[in-house]
Order: structure tokens, then sequence, then C-alpha cells
């Protein structure tokens, strides 16, 4: 773990596209993974991401840091993680929950998955279709007895014309 | 506070990748592409409504939702009709209508295990048959959570009356359990206490017929008691 006196670990993390990225151990530690390798004495060179592009790591690292900056303070970390994952497009944000998956980091597993139920609730289901390049494979018919089936989950939800 | 990056590859800020608004799209569905179970944790955060729903997006989806741990019976569409119903006539009406609901999602609902099943309408004791299916079907799946929620305005003499389990109402998954204005007898909640060792929250509002209740069991968890 963090050395006790004088500057702070800083650890190396290799994206699987081969981009390096410094941070400070005790912000990196919110991954349970990485945790888990500093604690088991992996932590001594370069640490290897391999399910993560350097994009992602990018943001996922300014997150890191941002949300350990905050003291003990839910309602703070609460507004940081809102204002984090406002201006992410969903690529982002789908490409972010893998990571924080593979990472085993719950604070963000949680603020991502609950953003992509927020945007996707209340839409038609065309809407969510063209928003998230979800291609309709069923035949209409096949289509027709699906929504047979879910009449119920219909009710209060505007037509869906699918234009 | 951006990433700092100590390769070459490029020197953008973080935030500079993440073009402002817009959901991606493009042809990709990256959300299709999730695995299973982060799919279904995030239906989880959605209604049983919504998180349904997504079974029309395309033949991936058809079956997902029914994997989400939480079965949340929430009838709201109803409670906007209240005011134009008496207690009773609303029974009449839609209380067949979502016995039917929740008799076909559970018919068709695959999660081996339940964080939560909850059913929230204005039920009385002539659901009893269904209702104590439910309640068996919830301690089969090892419900974390089951909750009753009959509305205070039933007439307390049609509560459904909460079964004396004898074999199934053992569970070591209940964490707790919420009874509003169903009955529940000394008997039940002793069966219950002594039965349920992980149990920490038991909830009884709204039944009149207490007399003599013991509180007692060999590994009691038990945090909060509220009857």
């Amino acid at each position: 773990m963090a050395a006790e006196t004088g500057t702070p670990t800083t650890l190396t993390l290799k994206s699987n596209d081969d981009e390096l990225f410094s941070v400070a151990e005790s912000a990196a530690i919110l991954s349970v993974t990485i945790r888990n390798m500093v604690e088991d004495g992996c932590a001594g060179g370069v640490i290897p991401l391999d399910n993560v592009d350097g994009k992602t790591l990018a943001s996922v690292i300014t997150y890191m840091n941002g949300i350990s900056a905050i003291p003990a303070d839910e309602e703070k970390k609460k507004s940081y993680r809102d204002k984090f994952l406002s201006d992410k497009d969903f690529e982002t944000l789908a490409d972010m929950v893998l990571a924080a998956n593979y990472l085993n980091m719950s604070c963000l597993m949680d603020a991502v998955s609950a953003k992509i139920a927020q945007v996707m609730e209340k839409k038609s289901v065309g809407w969510v279709r063209r928003k998230f390049g979800i291609e309709n494979d069923y035949t209409p018919e096949e289509e027709a007895a699906v929504k047979e089936e879910h009449k119920w989950t219909f009710e209060g939800v505007e037509t869906d014309d699918d234009n | 506070m951006d990433a700092n990056r100590v390769g070459t590859h490029s020197n953008s800020k973080p935030e500079m990748c993440d073009k402002a608004g817009y959901l991606g799209g493009k042809d990709d569905d990256r959300l299709s592409k999730l695995p299973d179970d982060i799919l279904v944790d995030i239906m989880s955060r959605m209604s049983l409504k919504e998180a349904a729903r997504t079974s029309v997006l395309s033949s991936r989806w058809k079956h997902l939702w029914k994997y989400i741990p939480f079965l949340k019976f929430d009838a709201d569409n109803v409670y906007k009709i209240m005011d134009h119903h008496s207690a009773d006539e609303l029974i009449e009406i839609e209380a067949p209508k979502y016995v039917e609901w929740v008799n076909s999602v559970i018919q068709s609902h695959k999660s081996p295990t339940l964080k939560q099943f909850k059913i929230h309408f204005h039920l009385d004791r002539r659901h009893t048959d269904a209702i104590t299916r439910w309640i068996e079907f919830a301690f089969s799946r090892q419900a974390e959570r089951l909750e009753l929620n009959h509305e205070s305005f039933v007439n307390p003499k049609r509560y459904y009356c909460f079964p004396r389990f004898h074999s199934f109402a053992t569970s070591n998954s209940l964490k707790a359990l919420s009874l509003k204005s169903v009955h529940v007898r000394d008997a039940a909640v002793e069966f219950i206490l002594r039965n349920c060792p992980r149990l920490e929250e038991l909830f009884v509002r709204y039944s009149h017929n207490f007399s003599n209740l013991e509180v007692c069991g060999s590994s009691l968890k038990l945090k909060r008691l509220d009857l």
C-alpha cells in the first residue's frame, strides 16, 4: 500500500492499445482489481489492463482522481458523478460500464448503469433502437407477437410508429 | 484532474474524447454487445414495466428482462384513476387484471433468485389463492425482501390472511418482510421468526390480531421490528 511517508506512490497503468497512464495509487485503488494487484505486490512495474482501451481508461482515471479528491461526503460524490457522466455520449457510457465491471469499481458501475437506465426509460421502442443503433431483427410477425405478449408494458407510453 | 498520460500516443485531454451531447449511435450496437449480466443490472434499475418493454427491441433482448432479480408489481396507472372509483369498484374492475399480470410475469420469470418481490395493490381475501401462490413463488426463488401492501382502505374484515406456513416459509435468504393491510396471526410471525434466521426487518402495519406474540428464535438477527 501507499508509503506512509514521503511522496505519494504513483502507479503506471497500460491500456490494451498500449497507452501508459500514471495515477496516484490512492486514487487507482478505487478499482478493486488494481487494489488486489497492489496488495499482492504485483503493481511494481506497469499494470496491464487488457480489457480497457486508452480513451476509456483516460476517462476512468479522470473519474478516479476526481472522486478520490472529494472527502467522505456522499452528497458531493454523487453530484460529482452526475456531472462527470452528464456529457458522456452513449458509446463512452457503454465502454465505461464494461471497464468499471472489469476494474471492479462498484460506485462507477452503479452510476453508469443507472445513467443508461435513465436514458432508456420512458422512451418508445423506436427511439431506443435509433439512439442506440439497435437493429430490429424480428420479422413483423415476430415483433407483433412479442408486443402482444408484453402489451402491459406499453400502457402509458407514447405510441411508437418506429419512424 | 485530467488523467496523466505517460505515453505519447495522444496529448488530448480525456474530456475532449467525449463529444458532448448525443448518444453515439452509429452502426455498431454497443448496448446489445454488453454482457447479459450488465444489461440485466441496467434493467434492474428500471421499473418492471420499463424493463420488460426492452423485449421488443430485438431478439437479443427478448428474454433478458426475465432475469432481473427485482419483481416490483407497482400498479401506478391504477392509482391515477382511483379518484373516480370507490375502493370496492376498483378492486372489482382492476384486481383481476392485476392478478393476471403478476401470474403471467412469474410464470415466465427466469431469475433463480430474487432480491425483492413486491405486491402493491388493493387485494383482499377473495384473492387468497393467488397471493399465497405468489408468496410460495417468492420463497422458492429465495427472495431477500418480500413486501405485501394491500392498501389501508381495504375493509379490514376482508384482509388477506397471511398463511401459517408449514414447509416453504423456511428461508435462509429472507432479510426483510413487510406486510400492510394483511391479517397476520401470532403463530405466523412466530413461525417466520423461527424459520428465517437471516431476517433483519419485520414490518407489519394495519393488522389487528396480535395478542400474545412471542418474539424468539435460535439465532435472531432481527434489527427492526415494527408491528
